[in-house]
């Protein structure tokens, strides 16, 4: 066509809109004629699901048709006229005038409405959005007993609420992007400006700019492309649908990224210790809260090592079993006709077909589910002389051990890394196993998520990051910001904070 | 390329291997307890009897099924004892495995020539534990590996907590191979061991009909006493305990002593914290030696009753278990001197530690001689503990007719 600005006449301004967006069943062209501008025609476009249908008429149609008359004292021109009537009969929080057609463009697909005179050069883009969103409810996949109840939503401006809501610090920044050619996702980069160090703020900034790709539809799309160490099984980014662990993350220095259409958030810089932490760890007594950590550290080792330490001890080191149990798993093990790591392979295997299934399974079959699992594979094996009743407590050790670690995404990467492992046990016994563990944990030590060493405090070691790592210390202890994300602000509260009877 | 060819033949270098080393838990056979006999036929060689335990299928699920017997009894001969076990596999349909084993147990006329190759073996090897239990037995080894002890089902390993909760008795001195091999190898000390016989009338003693439901149990009786690699004799139960108060370290011993007043009735009295010292002075140039024992006592029994004060009655009785245990060393003393010369106590090792210079220019050279004819003295101080004595023991009023306010205190 070849206008790249809006022009006077209505007739070609619509064509070329048809032209772009198309005239699809869901795009609304509407005329109408401004009774206070001369019975000006004027033409309303917008998307049909994603406006305030009732607030468009209310608060746009009708003061624009009404037909009391305006002054037009003083007035030079019609466009003046025209943002005369606007500023004075729109009863919408934010308009603003444009004539750029990719902005245009962009409003009328992300929600907003369009209006456009009859002889002039200039749109209106109104915002009225109102797409259906789901109410707060509960984070599904992070749930607290003593927590808040409140999760992260699909829609960002619900979530930067959120957040707001929690923290009032007056350098609380959102900083916004647009990622993804076609999708033209939002994204926003929460920090505090007081606290967040820059130079990280810089390198998220630049990773985020740098992101050319069609469409970021979750928040891993984001993950993926920005973080280090890609070929990692593990994952470096936190993420979280919980607006109060973000929160905390926030005041601890640490940048929290919304993307749009996505209730999970993603926190940066991560530490590995980050995920066997929970809100709640904070949210009960400290005694409690460390006791926990430590349960879930053990229970990190166990997931992945279970079947290992099972195939280590009964095919490798006998010697290393109390005579009555290795009598006891012995006697278990007569008439199996497989050797431990196979019988150790085939249950894990089935484990994770299980898993699967019991997560793609309509919920009204969930019952076949657990029938199946417990009585054919657990019982039934065993009973048939596949395999020992043993490695079915082993697998199962291991499997509810994956389900303690809060991090989803961490307790998959653990469910991978145990097949390894069982094989490299298998082939070179304590060998193998050991290796196995010193490959990972040298590979852990040796990559960093933003700048900070993703085994941090312990490699490199920080005294001051211990108090809330493995355990959790009171939380009148913790009067330094933590080190992982090198905050500007050190000091998080006064030193003296613990109560005593003599303290006012 | 280079290097994604360096990095394959790295990787396969992990899989040369073949999971090696590699056997499952039920196809090795777990040596419960071994026994080394000398050979019936060949005196030269030794007759090694081992006891595998042999798990029953399903034991978990307990279906009452005990068809098989929950051990496996196998014994092979050869020149050495490692020749003998290798030839067990001729027959053994699992691998064996020593990483388990309870108890060795040597027969007595393989004890009375020579333990050296024993104690060689199983020293060793690698798997075997030094926690392992060694003890000779009274007639062939090979008989106490098919009878059974205690209540466990596995009979080697039921011997092996028997062995293990023989402290209690106060009539043995431990003897697992980390104490044992140590004696062995020492300049001064001669070695002990247990000492095991067949007793049929130990369990079950109420059944009627014996027989059949009873069988015969082992029984640690006493200790056998080696002069370097050979077994001089045994002690009785009785004799030995004069041991235990001299090497039995961390023991507590019960003593039943007369009552003072009243020696038809016994009090029994444990005996804690007992620390033995040996000292020694050269008497024209013959060593004499003083055993002192001090020890706490502690009533645990009073069968009679004494109209004594608290003083007198302490006093009366800690003599009488003082002269108990004099009696007592003395007894076992007696014996190991003078009949076996085995020098258990390490008399030696406490000349050689007090009179440095003649032990090293002549006693050295004498001691063999010189051992069995040796002065020892023997002093004994137990201290009762007050708090025990204050409980007034239970009076029968019935048949004696004492008043209430004649307490003794």
């Amino acid at each position: 066509m070849g206008i790249n600005e809006v022009v006077e006449s209505l007739q070609k301004n619509k064509d070329h809109l048809i032209n772009i967006i198309g005239q699809s069943i869901d795009t609304n062209y509407r005329h109408i004629v401004v009774p206070a501008l001369d019975n000006c025609p004027a033409l309303i476009v917008n998307i049909k699901g994603l406006v305030d249908t009732s607030e468009l008429e209310q608060f746009i149609i009708h003061p624009l048709m009404s037909k009391t008359d305006l002054s037009d004292e003083g007035v030079p021109n019609k466009f003046e006229k025209i943002k005369r009537l606007m500023e004075s009969r729109l009863l919408i929080s934010e308009f603003k005038q444009t004539q750029s057609w990719d902005e245009i463009c962009d409003a009328i697909v992300s929600g907003d409405t369009v209006l456009f005179f009859d002889d002039l050069e200039m749109a209106f883009i109104l915002a009225n959005k109102g797409f259906k969103i789901r109410s707060v409810s509960d984070p599904t996949s992070e749930p607290e007993t003593r927590g808040p109840k409140d999760g992260f939503l699909e829609d960002i401006i619900s979530n930067m609420a959120m957040i707001r809501r929690r923290i009032r610090d007056h350098s609380l920044r959102f900083e916004s992007f647009k990622i993804g050619n076609r999708t033209k996702t939002d994204i926003a980069m929460v920090y505090i400006e007081s606290i967040v160090n820059d130079s990280l703020l810089n390198e998220v900034r630049t990773r985020l700019n740098k992101i050319d790709t069609d469409a970021i539809l979750a928040s891993t799309y984001i993950e993926e492309l920005i973080e280090d160490a890609p070929f990692s099984i593990f994952p470096k980014i936190e993420h979280t649908e919980r607006p109060d662990k973000a929160s905390a993350a926030l005041i601890e220095g640490r940048i929290v990224i919304l993307i749009d259409n996505t209730p999970f958030s993603l926190i940066l810089p991560t530490v590995f210790w980050n995920f066997i932490q929970t809100p709640g760890d904070h949210y009960e007594r400290y005694f409690i809260g460390s006791f926990w950590r430590i349960i879930r550290l053990v229970a990190l080792f166990l997931a992945v090592t279970s079947s290992s330490i099972y195939v280590l001890l009964t095919s490798f080191h006998q010697e290393m079993l109390p005579t009555s149990l290795a009598l006891k798993v012995a006697s278990g093990r007569i008439g199996v006709p497989f050797p431990a790591v196979v019988e150790a392979f085939v249950m894990e295997v089935l484990f994770e077909i299980m898993t699967e299934a019991g997560l793609r399974m309509p919920k009204g079959l969930g019952q076949t589910v657990s029938i199946v699992g417990t009585l054919v594979i657990g019982q039934g094996a065993v009973m048939a002389g596949l395999v020992g009743p043993a490695i079915v407590i082993a697998v199962a050790i291991g499997a509810i051990s994956s389900y303690t670690i809060p991090s989803l995404s961490m307790s998959n990467s653990m469910r991978l890394l145990k097949f390894p492992l069982l094989f490299l046990t298998a082939l070179l016994g304590i060998f193998g196993f050991l290796g196995g563990i010193i490959v990972t944990t040298l590979h852990l030590i040796s990559i960093r998520s933003f700048g900070t060493p993703f085994y941090s405090p312990v490699t490199p070691f920080d005294i001051g990051g211990h108090k809330d790592t493995f355990l959790r210390f009171p939380r009148w202890k913790m009067s330094a910001r933590p080190w992982l994300s090198r905050s500007k602000d050190k000091k998080r509260q006064a030193a003296d904070l613990k109560p005593n009877p003599n303290s006012q | 390329m280079r290097r994604i060819f360096c990095l394959i033949m790295l990787i396969s270098l992990i899989f040369v291997g073949g999971c090696w080393d590699m056997r499952e838990i039920n196809e090795i056979g777990l040596v419960m307890a071994v026994g080394i006999d000398k050979s019936p036929t060949n005196s030269e060689n030794f007759l090694v009897t081992v006891q595998l335990a042999n798990p029953q299928e399903g034991g978990s699920s307990g279906d009452g099924k005990k068809s098989q017997s929950s051990v496996w009894i196998a014994s092979a001969e050869g020149k050495t004892i490692f020749e003998a076990i290798r030839k067990l596999a001729r027959f053994s349909s699992n691998r064996i495995m020593w990483a388990h084993n309870n108890v060795i147990i040597i027969g007595e006329s393989l004890a009375q020539d020579d333990i050296t190759s024993v104690m060689d073996f199983f020293t060793h090897n690698y798997e075997l534990r030094m926690k392992t239990w060694v003890a000779v037995g009274k007639g062939n080894a090979s008989e106490f590996l098919a009878a059974s002890a205690g209540m466990g089902a596995v009979p080697g390993q039921s011997l092996g907590d028997v062995f293990r909760y023989q402290k209690f008795t106060g009539l043995n001195i431990p003897s697992n191979m980390l104490k044992v091999y140590g004696d062995f190898n020492s300049e001064h000390n001669n070695t002990v061991l247990y000492a095991l016989t067949f007793n049929e009338a130990l369990t079950q003693p109420g059944l009627k009909n014996k027989g059949e439901n009873t069988n015969e149990q082992i029984e640690v009786s006493g200790m056998a006493v080696f002069n370097k690699n050979r077994m001089q004799g045994y002690l009785s139960a009785d004799e030995s305990r004069g041991l235990v108060w001299v090497l039995g370290q961390n023991s507590n011993i019960v003593v039943s002593v007369p009552e003072p007043e009243n020696s038809s009735k016994f009090a029994a009295i444990e005996v804690t914290g007992i620390k033995a010292e040996i000292s020694s002075v050269l008497i024209n140039d013959i060593p004499e030696f003083t055993v002192k024992i001090t020890g706490t006592g502690n009533i645990s029994e009073e069968d009679g009753f004494s109209d004594l004060s608290i003083d007198q009655f302490k006093s009366e009785l800690e003599a009488s278990i003082e002269q108990q245990i004099v009696s007592e060393i003395e007894l076992s003393l007696n014996k190991v001197q003078k009949e076996y010369q085995s020098d258990v106590l390490s008399l030696g090792k406490v000349v050689h530690a007090e009179h440095k210079n003649e032990w090293n220019e002549r006693i050295k050279y004498q001691w063999e001689d010189l051992y069995s004819e040796v002065e020892v003295k023997v002093e004994a101080k137990i201290d009762i503990e007050s708090s025990a004595l204050n409980q007034i023991p239970l009076r029968d009023y019935k048949e004696t007719n004492i008043n209430d306010d004649q307490d003794p205190n």
